[in-house]
């Protein structure tokens, strides 16, 4: 039975105006031995899309997941708020789900907001197209996007039906990045289906600075200069708004 | 479903037919705010997901997945009795 008495040491700290809230903050304490991280009021909203990416079926959990379900109305919800300007996409997957990942993507990529995606660690797979689809993109010099062709589970392609689907699949990843990248389609599918690269598949890693190169994302930097650019971005559009008005 | 991933199928999908011994899950509406949670004691639940929830809801930290939530006299699956008598926590924000 966890103790959820242990941590009131703490009192809440005195102050007229924050009062209620730190009552609020102690009780918390008390009834759970956690509190709610103090909130400041940002204007960014940052989407981190780690591990695993789950679709429809529910992942067993030593997977670290992120479920769509979750992220695609915090998105709606972030294009409706009025307090939210921006949206900072922050990567470090595995890939996943097709379906969900390229909805993630599409969800990203239509938003009304400015975005800027960083790929931290590494934007693998399905995570590509969810890279690509702010409206600019870091990478850090260590991280790594591997691009590696479609596969379906557990199956043997036997039937040229079953070829000619993976095709289809494949195009839609294909085509997304491309659209919303400076790569052509040719060094994406070059770099796809690349042998000699990857001990267990055909495909290419590229690290950091390559991904700039090939056209994938826009430039090499960290989170501070993701931030800079947003907040610039954001700078513009409403200076580009108030001009309107 | 088709897993575009560098991560071995063997490794994603380990521990399968154990996917039984999560949860229990309990599926709670709390003024608008329907959620699947696991009870964790008496009172106290950890949220699974949202299920439907006010748009606001889904960018609160208090609502994000695998957060305790602290609703003493709740009934599991019935909507919340009362709202002045004795208060809960967290509330949907704008309540």
């Amino acid at each position: 039975m966890r103790d959820y008495t242990s941590k009131q040491t703490e009192p809440p700290a005195p102050g007229a105006a924050d009062a209620a809230k730190n009552a609020s903050a102690a009780e918390t304490i008390v009834q759970l031995g956690q509190t709610a991280v103090p909130q400041s009021e940002s204007n960014i909203f940052c989407l981190s899309i780690i591990g695993q990416i789950e679709g429809h079926l529910l992942l067993p959990p030593q997977n670290k997941t992120t479920k769509y379900e979750h992220v695609i109305p915090q998105l709606v919800a972030a294009e409706q708020s009025p307090k939210i300007e921006g949206v900072l996409v922050v990567l470090n997957t595995v890939g996943g789900d097709v379906e969900a990942g390229l909805a993630i993507a599409e969800m990203i990529a239509s938003l009304s907001k400015p975005k800027v995606a960083i790929v931290l660690g590494g934007g693998h797979s399905i995570g590509v197209p969810i890279a690509v689809a702010a409206d600019y993109t870091f990478i850090v010099e260590t991280a790594t996007m591997t691009i590696h062709p479609i596969r379906l589970n557990g199956l043997i392609i036997g039937v040229p039906q079953t070829f000619e689907y993976l095709d289809k699949m494949q195009e839609r990843v294909v085509r997304f990045v491309t659209r919303h990248s400076r790569i052509e389609a040719e060094t994406f599918k070059e770099l796809m289906f690349k042998t000699g690269e990857l001990t267990r598949d055909v495909g290419t890693t590229i690290i950091g600075e390559d991904a700039v190169r090939y056209g994938l994302i826009d430039a090499v930097g960290g989170i501070g200069d993701a931030l800079r650019h947003l907040n610039q971005m954001i700078a513009s559009r409403r200076l580009k708004g108030a001009v309107v008005q | 479903m088709s897993l575009h991933t560098i991560v071995p199928l063997e490794i994603v999908l380990d521990g399968w037919s154990r996917q039984k011994e999560v949860g229990p899950f309990v599926d709670m509406t709390v003024r608008g705010v329907t959620m699947r949670v696991i009870p964790v004691s008496p009172g106290v639940y950890k949220i699974e997901r949202l299920l439907s929830a006010p748009l606001e809801c889904y960018l609160a930290p208090e609502f994000q997945p695998g957060r305790l939530v602290f609703y003493p006299d709740h009934q599991a699956n019935e909507a919340w009795p009362g709202a002045g008598d004795g208060g809960f926590w967290p509330l949907p924000p704008g309540l």
